[in-house]
């Protein structure tokens, strides 16, 4: 049986009476990669500010190490490293004044601070005040700051939130070598699936509050190949596209522009192309669908609830 | 090490080079040097005005002058400004999420601000020695070095006072550790002054803690007798039920951080 580090089960919670999640069961197995993937709104921070006690639980229950946060709280968050939407700085202390804050509250031993500036390669910027960073290095000393206790699980919400693309790839390639150097379980989320794809070993994709998919991504990969083969299609109207091509055709409409289209070769969707252009509409792309997840994504979280 | 102790050393370690930390560093000079500039500029009025005992005029004078406005806006700034740490660096949901108790976290936050409190005494009672030394240097005719320091009196509205603001302080905590928005922590202390300052006359101004402070110097016997008095017990009753009352609404508020 798969160890979970963190798992929860049957999460529900609300806002007033607007339901945020539904029966949310997150497995994130050990040494995984977990990468929490869904739109904004979906309800991705809330289910990690939960999962951490920030927010106070309605239903359901949350195991770390297969222990409770309620009656195990300390020992818990002394082996979970964090960082939930930005990061948590003290603006008027430099970087090292910042870690060694955290580093007294983890009981650190010596040196440590110094040791979690080198790898999130902010040596240099020590001494500089936190409120006169970059983005790139408040998110990385943010980073620093979750892995000063030596942690077995870090929780990570929508890191690459606002970094430029050179940051967004320092940030992954910082946990692709904390996971297999270090052994580190990291729960990442994002809204951004190539990130997830480039990143990830498991996968949850979250939409509305529901998670629709979890497992690793070999698998939702071949969920992928299985359910869909088709072609894109970008129109003026999709609605009523997809009302035309219905009867011929098996398609599924994605957005108000967009659907996709399941053909047996190129003369069919040149068929396609000319019923929709003879009934007045515009077609602006049509084209083999890309071997990525995206179209799965769009799939799932565009299916009514 | 125990957490308490740990979150004590990590909140001292959070206001260094803070706004709270430089408010207290100077706010004591403020009225010190304002009395000795008036001493200087008008030496034969206020000769005669500090009589035969300089020290202790000078010393009502800096006290008094402090109680109804000044002093009050002092612990509301400090107060709010140390809270405000966590709120206006977005810090709480890392303070929570680590492995501290949530009474750690609170009662030592609360310590921190009275140990800057008392800090703002301190340095408030060496710039009156100052300001009176001062005079004395640069206006010869008044009378500071032959006349008595009167140490005790000193220390006794240090500690009368210290009273009278500790209810006060303690309710001002709560307000701050509720209003995400800094001027609506302000904003209230300051329209709770007000109201103090308007209630005065009143005979059930000892019911309001944000008055304490007027209403412990606004005595003309205040150098002589330091009986606590009826508003001085009362402030201790608002700092020790608004301190569990707030702890209670800081452990289970809905969210944190």
């Amino acid at each position: 049986m798969e160890e979970y580090v963190l798992e929860t089960r049957g999460l529900n919670h609300h806002f007033g009476s607007q339901p945020i999640l539904r029966e949310v069961s997150l497995q994130v197995p050990a040494g995984s990669i977990y990468g929490f993937l869904g739109p904004n709104g979906a309800g991705k921070t809330t289910t990690l500010r939960l999962v951490l006690g920030l927010l106070r639980k309605q239903q359901g229950e949350v195991f770390f190490f297969g222990k409770t946060l309620r009656s195990h709280r300390i020992e818990i968050l002394r082996k979970t490293g964090s960082l939930i939407e930005q990061p948590s700085l003290y603006g008027h202390l430099n970087g090292k004044e910042n870690l060694q804050i955290y580093s007294k509250v983890y009981q650190c031993e010596p040196g440590r601070t110094a040791e979690v500036l080198e790898l999130v390669g902010l040596k240099d910027a020590a001494e500089k005040k936190a409120s006169r960073y970059s983005l790139g290095m408040k998110q990385r000393l943010a980073i620093a700051i979750s892995l000063l206790s030596r942690p077995d699980l870090l929780i990570l919400d929508e890191p690459t939130n606002g970094l430029d693309p050179g940051g967004i790839v320092e940030m992954r390639e910082l946990l692709h070598h904390l996971n297999k150097e270090h052994g580190l379980t990291v729960l990442v989320s994002s809204h951004l699936l190539g990130e997830v794809e480039k990143l990830a070993t498991h996968v949850g994709i979250i939409h509305q509050g529901r998670l629709l998919f979890q497992g690793s991504l070999p698998a939702l990969q071949s969920l992928k190949a299985n359910t869909s083969s088709g072609w894109m299609l970008e129109t003026n109207d999709a609605q009523e596209a997809g009302a035309l091509l219905q009867p011929h055709f098996n398609i599924q409409v994605l957005t108000p522009t967009t659907l996709t289209l399941q053909v047996a070769g190129q003369q069919e969707a040149a068929a396609a192309n000319r019923l929709l252009v003879q009934k007045g509409l515009d077609v602006y792309q049509l084209y083999v669908q890309q071997n990525n997840l995206e179209t799965l994504f769009m799939e799932m979280t565009n299916t009514p609830s | 090490m125990n957490t308490f102790f740990i979150s004590l050393q990590t909140e001292f370690m959070k206001i260094r080079r803070s706004a709270a930390f430089w408010l207290v560093i100077t706010g004591g000079a403020f009225l010190p040097l304002l009395q000795m500039i008036m001493y200087l500029s008008k030496p034969s009025v206020f000769m005669k005005r500090l009589g035969h005992d300089p020290w202790m005029g000078h010393l009502l004078m800096g006290f008094q002058g402090g109680a109804f406005f000044v002093w009050p806006m002092f612990i509301i700034l400090v107060t709010s400004l140390v809270t405000q740490i966590e709120y206006r660096n977005n810090t709480w949901k890392q303070v929570m999420a680590s492995p501290l108790q949530i009474g750690d976290v609170y009662f030592s936050k609360f310590i921190v601000i009275q140990c800057m409190i008392i800090t703002g005494y301190v340095l408030f009672d060496i710039w009156i020695l100052l300001a009176g030394l001062g005079t004395q240097v640069f206006q010869p005719g008044y009378n500071f070095i032959h006349s008595p320091l009167h140490l005790h009196s000193f220390l006794m509205m240090d500690i009368k006072s210290y009273i009278a603001i500790l209810g006060m302080s303690t309710i001002q905590y709560c307000l701050s550790l509720r209003f995400k928005n800094f001027i609506g922590a302000i904003g209230t202390g300051l329209a709770l002054i007000i109201a103090g300052l308007f209630m005065l006359p009143w005979d059930k101004v000892v019911y309001f803690p944000y008055a304490y402070s007027a209403l412990t110097f606004m005595r003309s016997n205040i150098s002589s007798d330091f009986a606590v008095l009826k508003h001085e017990y009362w402030s201790l009753g608002y700092f020790a039920c608004f301190l569990i009352l707030g702890f209670v609404d800081f452990a289970y508020r809905k969210e944190r951080g």
